[in-house]
């Protein structure tokens, strides 16, 4: 479902929010998956008829599940909210024995609790800073692939409508 | 301007600020930060209306930008900070001025500045208080800084623009020819 980013939240709230101009009546519902060409950019948080609120992944109330793309570590990608352009997305790995490397790429998990069942998708690159964190897990500073400050053209990911895919890979015609 | 007359320009005023303030300025906006023509809105009106319209126009703004889209906080936090920029300023500007006409230039921009930098603070500290959401205390002063300074640029025409819509008398030239 394609949508275009009509209204952005100033800085000022301390948050970072933005409109799009497809609603209920496009089928949208709150906690659907946002994404553009780039990777992901955020969740649905509050739709109306025709419009909904995005909540990006640089807010610093957002956080999703990630993994590093070539070892398959989990962990957490979570939003600093911060100005400027770099460093804005946390990375914390579970497993407290794994550092992240320079270059690797991050991807999130597919959300299979969301609904629909969202592809997993690229979301970040290159830990660029690691910093220890208390009980010996580590915080790496990762950048988005999206450019948040020049977001224009979205699309949000709604169910077909013919059917829905089980987690066994069958389809259950609704 | 008094009455009715007042209210419809102050509702126009505010729905236009507050679209320009969230669909266009946002391609000019320096890491985020856009000039809050809401609130520059309010300080002019506070300047040359009484500090009771001043603050009921500050609680509407502010529940204005709390419930509009893409406001994701909770609501209520712009009205607070707004309420306390529009009484503020109106009670200042009613208490040291004496009555006559329009503040001058320089008085409307620090004032215009001085109400971005209460409510952007107010708004930020009641952040604070709700932990909503958590952010460091460096990166609220450099958002209200920034802010301060987009405000006192954005103060130098919108502020002015206020104050002539809200000091004109609406059908004064048309008076003469209707007796």
């Amino acid at each position: 479902m394609p949508a275009r980013v009509v209204a952005v939240g100033p800085a000022q709230s301390f948050s970072h929010t933005v409109t799009i101009d497809a609603g209920s009546d496009a089928g949208l519902r709150p906690d659907m998956t946002v994404l553009n060409d780039d990777g992901l950019v955020g969740r649905v948080t509050a739709v109306t008829s025709h419009t909904a609120t995005v909540r990006l992944l640089v807010d610093p109330g957002s956080e999703v599940g990630g993994r590093i793309g070539d070892n398959m570590e989990l962990g957490f990608v979570k939003g600093r909210g911060e100005l400027g352009d770099d460093g804005r997305l946390d990375l914390q790995l579970i497993d407290r024995g794994v550092v992240p490397r320079q270059g690797q790429e991050v991807v999130t998990w597919g959300a299979r609790a969301a609904r629909p069942t969202s592809p997993a998708c690229r979301s970040a690159r290159s830990p660029t800073s690691t910093s220890p964190l208390r009980d010996g897990t580590y915080r790496a500073g990762v950048e988005p692939y999206v450019d948040f400050t020049a977001l224009d053209l979205v699309g949000v990911v709604v169910p077909s409508g013919e059917g829905v895919i089980e987690v066994d890979g069958s389809v259950r015609i609704r | 301007m008094r009455g009715t007359p007042r209210l419809v320009a102050a509702l126009l005023t505010l729905l236009t600020a507050l679209l320009l303030q969230v669909t266009v300025f946002p391609h000019l906006a320096w890491n985020g930060v856009v000039p809050d023509l809401v609130l520059l809105v309010v300080v002019g009106a506070a300047l040359v209306t009484d500090p009771r319209f001043a603050t009921l126009l500050g609680f509407g703004a502010g529940l204005l930008l709390d419930l509009a889209p893409p406001a994701d906080h909770v609501a209520g936090r712009w009205t607070l900070a707004l309420l306390v920029v529009g009484y503020v300023v109106g009670r200042l500007a009613h208490d040291h001025q004496a009555l006559t006409g329009r503040p001058s230039y320089g008085l409307m921009v620090v004032a215009g500045a001085g109400g971005s930098f209460v409510g952007t603070s107010v708004f930020a500290l009641t952040g604070v208080l709700l932990r909503d959401p958590v952010v460091e205390v460096g990166q609220l002063l450099e958002v209200v800084l920034t802010a301060l300074a987009w405000d006192a640029l954005a103060a130098l025409v919108v502020v002015p623009a206020t104050v002539w819509l809200f000091t004109r008398e609406p059908g004064r030239r048309t008076a003469p020819a209707l007796r």
